[in-house]
């Protein structure tokens, strides 16, 4: 049996309005189960990717607290005592094996359990540093400010959240905000390849093979953070919860094809 | 007199300040509880599809909120709405003015990020302040005349946002860079959201003064064209309608020229 980390220093109690987090212990003994969805009642929408995302059973809650490999002999294990390059890196691959969590959606709930926004954050500032316009010169681009994309991002994850909220879903603030940042990813991966094929000059063929790439890449974002969220909806809501999650990676995928160095 | 006090002595959960404006709604939580926001959000998929068709289908008599809001109005489809139509008319007013000056040399395309946010703001008013405006004055009308049918400040914005809706797909046919197409699209959506409009608020004002109540039908409709003729001035560039010809004619002279010489 795994402990997770259980000091009090570590642990981060989420806010008010949500359910009172489970026991250190509980949370290393819950397994992944697989995912049963009762098939007496007809067929939901987005039930084909029922075996990519999570369960009704399994409480969508989480801790923040990065599971520490804990020796049993000794509670009071801190963190503080070890090197700055271990801490690092404990949270980077947390951080990793969430991306490849979006990449490659398969039936865990991983985003779900451990939550953390510095995914959504690294994605989100790599993203604004590379639609900001190009010219310092003060010559009116025309293409999105630093501060525009980090609001347009951010912003309408938090608009998105509360509608999903206010409809009547039982996912927590930042788990809806974790997901939607961390299926950026994708978005992100195409702004890359975007910003290299631009390098070989600009021309029809290479507006088709961007376009090519942002709309394969659009179709993963909004299949990932489906995957993950659609789950959390009344049944009879589910479009109009799905609706804005499309209508925010569009307007991403906009701005992403329509930069011009 | 009378039914201003009753209209206000119904919502004793509100404030004072707000009861006026909400008033005769459903609401049993206080204002600042997130229950009491839910409530106007308690829609289904099918019923906000059935509103939209409403909204496209406008047959003579039938009252619109009478009809599909039936005393529960949704915040969900005048937000998302908007916000559909805000992004639609920037992004097409973007399309249109890049395929309009496609040929010339001097034109660097920008993406004219800034547009959304004069767009937003010149859409949100309109779903919300004029609604606001419409109801003050039939709450004023209905103090000096008694109405059968008085709507309340919600209804008026489910009506309007709804309303809005037909503008979407008038916004991504607006890309056709020709000027009969694009006033022929004006009129069957003046036509299609003026008349959902007019035959709602037709029965309000339908006892009072003559000229009081045709005025009141005038001035929706004429904000309404209003709204759509400035939409299209402003975001999308006029286009010239001897611009392609030249074009295309001009390399064949310059071939019939290189193969006389």
């Amino acid at each position: 049996m795994r402990y997770a980390a259980c000091s009090p220093r570590l642990r981060f109690r989420k806010g008010a309005w949500e359910r009172p987090g489970r026991r250190c212990v509980k949370m290393a003994e819950a397994k992944e189960s697989p995912g049963e969805h009762d098939t007496a009642s007809p067929k939901p929408l987005f039930a084909g990717l029922s075996d990519i995302s999570i369960s009704q059973d399994i409480p969508i809650e989480g801790e923040i607290t990065i599971p520490v490999r804990a020796r049993a002999r000794e509670l009071d294990n801190s963190t503080l005592n070890e090197s700055v390059r271990h801490t690092i890196m404990r949270d980077l691959k947390a951080v990793g094996k969430k991306f490849m969590h979006v990449l490659y959606p398969r039936k865990s709930n991983a985003l779900l359990r451990d939550w953390d926004l510095w995914g959504p954050l690294i994605l989100c500032v790599t993203l604004a540093l590379m639609l900001q316009k190009s010219s310092v010169d003060g010559e009116k681009d025309g293409g999105p400010q630093f501060a525009e994309v980090f609001v347009v991002v951010w912003f309408g994850a938090v608009i998105i959240t509360l509608n999903s909220k206010l409809l009547g879903g039982n996912i927590s603030f930042f788990q809806s905000l974790c997901v939607l940042g961390y299926c950026i990813l994708p978005l992100t991966v195409a702004m890359l390849i975007c910003r290299l094929v631009l390098l070989a000059g600009q021309g029809p063929i290479n507006f088709m093979i961007r376009l090519f790439v942002v709309v394969v890449m659009f179709a993963w974002s909004v299949t990932a953070s489906t995957a993950f969220l659609a789950d959390s909806q009344p049944p009879n809501r589910k479009a109009l919860a799905v609706y804005p999650v499309f209508l925010f990676y569009f307007v991403i995928s906009w701005m992403i094809l329509t930069f011009t160095p | 007199m009378e039914l201003w006090a009753l209209r206000v002595s119904r919502a004793k959960s509100s404030t004072p300040l707000l009861a006026p404006l909400l008033a005769g709604q459903k609401k049993s939580s206080p204002f600042w509880t997130f229950e009491y926001y839910q409530t106007f959000f308690d829609v289904d998929t099918y019923q906000v599809f059935d509103r939209i068709k409403g909204s496209l289908l406008p047959v003579p008599g039938k009252n619109f909120v009478r009809l599909y809001v039936r005393s529960n109005p949704d915040l969900y489809g005048p937000f998302w709405i908007c916000a559909t139509l805000v992004f639609a008319i920037a992004i097409s007013g973007n399309l249109s003015n890049f395929l309009i000056h496609l040929g010339e040399k001097t034109y660097h395309y920008v993406p004219e990020f800034q547009k959304v946010s004069i767009a937003a703001t010149i859409i949100y008013a309109y779903a919300w302040l004029v609604p606001l405006a419409l109801w003050g004055f039939l709450m004023w009308r209905n103090s000096k005349v008694m109405n059968i049918v008085s709507y309340s400040f919600l209804e008026i914005v489910c009506v309007y946002g709804y309303s809005l809706f037909i503008y979407i797909p008038t916004a991504v046919l607006w890309i056709i860079p020709q000027r009969v197409v694009r006033w022929v699209l004006v009129m069957i959506a003046l036509g299609i959201s003026g008349s959902v409009l007019a035959m709602t608020f037709w029965p309000a004002v339908r006892e009072d003064n003559r000229r009081v109540a045709l005025a009141t039908i005038v001035t929706i409709v004429l904000l309404h064209v209003l709204l759509s003729v400035g939409c299209l001035a402003y975001f999308f560039d006029a286009p010239e309608m001897d611009h392609l010809p030249t074009t295309t004619a001009t390399p064949n002279q310059t071939v019939a020229a290189a193969k006389s010489s």
